[in-house]
């Protein structure tokens, strides 16, 4: 113990604790200023990560999805009325992210790379990290994609580009698709319309989807517990989004619509 | 929020960084107090991003990150060493919490705050940081486990001990 001197400039043994919180509410402490932007300016710019060990449970019905959608594909594109809202997608207009301008990748980097795509790994890393069954287009002029990125649960598969490819908005990308989780939400359609955008809503091989086409926008989705999933990284030009068993996938690609369609329904 | 952000929301995480700056900034202050805390904080949160997808949903996030901070807090605390001058300090004037203190009761006040101060500066790294998390963080016993990484029973012990070695450096300083 301090003993009876130490009275004068210390607290007594029994209120040391309450005079270290008083010290704790006087401490100085360097303030916090914009670290959210900053932080969100570094995770855009995709600065080289230390790739993570992932833990998410690998699904047990992988099997069961995959005879599913290897069952024999029918074209059904059907042009739907417009002004309904198809559950599972949201479609926001607005202004474009205030993204940092995206640093020219070196000539030798990954398609997508400098994106803000995620962060990059193998097509088996990735296939391990997350809850569903990483969709692949199986067209002959189309092989594994040549880079593969992941955020969050937010997968997304990047071609170079190729004479094969069908090109995209951006001139290193020959191709395009972002595969998450998503599930069933209304509405969001109407601001589309309202935009004057050409949106056509399609159904092919059970699934449900929206071609859109035109105007680049954002899109939202809507997680399996209900909160947005706001997809600010990225405007889309041209794209066809479909959801299947919880899962939406978007291709990104300067076609026409049959052939997106016709892309779509190669996936396994 | 965080479940947003664990699903790739960036904008999601923007705001969870928001809502944690103080506190990370705060933490990695008071464990490495002598490196730059923002810098730390900010390199925490790009690491704890690209952690989320290991983040349990439910679990109590705030531990889980200040974890994080520490660790890079840490890592800074070693390279930057413990320089004089660059201790944890205290606010020039900030007032007490009682109404309108007499100038002698606040001079006594701030005398006995920079003893108790140049008291925790003077405590190994293990005893300060345990200090720090429970009084000046003010985390619970079981966060205070979490973002040391000690054992949750090891809390108490470490606790009691880093109060009795303050108490030792006190009455030093006293004598």
């Amino acid at each position: 113990m301090s003993g009876e001197r130490s009275m004068s400039t210390s607290p007594p043994g029994l209120d040391l604790e309450a005079a270290l919180r008083d010290l704790g509410s006087v401490l100085a402490a360097p303030v916090a200023s914009g670290l959210g932007e900053r932080v969100r300016a570094r995770i855009e710019a995709e600065a080289p990560r230390p790739t993570a060990r992932w833990a998410w449970p690998r699904p047990l019905r992988r099997s069961v999805v995959l005879a599913l959608v290897a069952v024999i594909v029918i074209a059904a594109a059907v042009t739907a009325a417009i002004g309904y809202g198809l559950p599972g997608i949201r479609i926001l207009f607005g202004p474009p992210p205030s993204l940092p301008a995206s640093p020219s990748a070196p000539a030798s980097a990954a398609p997508g790379a400098g994106l803000g795509l995620g962060l990059p790994m193998s097509l088996e890393e990735a296939d391990d990290a997350v809850d569903f069954e990483i969709g692949l287009p199986e067209l002959e002029a189309i092989g594994p994609p040549d880079a593969v990125y992941l955020a969050g649960g937010r997968l997304a598969l990047a071609w170079g580009p190729d004479p094969g490819l069908p090109g995209t908005a951006s001139p290193d990308l020959g191709l395009l698709i972002i595969e998450l989780r998503a599930t069933v939400d209304e509405g969001m359609i109407e601001k589309l319309l309202l935009s004057g955008t050409h949106v056509e809503w399609i159904t092919f091989d059970g699934a449900r989807g929206y071609w859109i086409d035109g105007e680049r926008h954002v899109l939202a989705y809507t997680a399996p517990d209900g909160s947005r999933i706001e997809d600010t990284l990225r405007q889309v030009g041209n794209s066809l989004l479909w959801t299947r068993d919880g899962v939406t996938y978007r291709l990104e690609a300067e076609l026409s619509r049959d052939a997106a369609i016709e892309l779509a329904e190669s996936f396994r | 929020m965080i479940e947003r952000a664990c699903a790739g929301e960036v904008m999601a995480y923007e705001e969870l960084v928001r809502r944690h700056q103080d506190v990370a900034v705060r933490t990695a202050h008071l464990i490495a107090p002598a490196a730059d805390a923002e810098d730390a904080a900010q390199e925490a949160f790009v690491k704890a991003w690209i952690a989320l997808p290991r983040f349990r949903v439910g679990a109590p996030f705030r531990p889980w990150l200040l974890r994080i901070v520490a660790n890079e807090a840490r890592n800074r605390r070693r390279s930057a060493g413990r320089r004089e001058g660059l201790a944890i300090r205290a606010t020039a004037d900030r007032p007490s919490d009682d109404a309108a203190p007499s100038p002698e009761t606040a001079a006594l006040v701030a005398e006995r705050r920079a003893a108790l101060l140049e008291a925790v500066n003077r405590l190994r790294d293990d005893d300060r940081e345990i200090i720090a998390a429970r009084y000046f963080l003010e985390l619970t016993e079981a966060e205070s486990a979490d973002v040391l990484q000690i054992p949750r029973g090891t809390v108490k012990s470490r606790q009691s001990r880093a109060l009795g070695r303050l108490r030792d450096n006190l009455a030093r300083g006293d004598s």
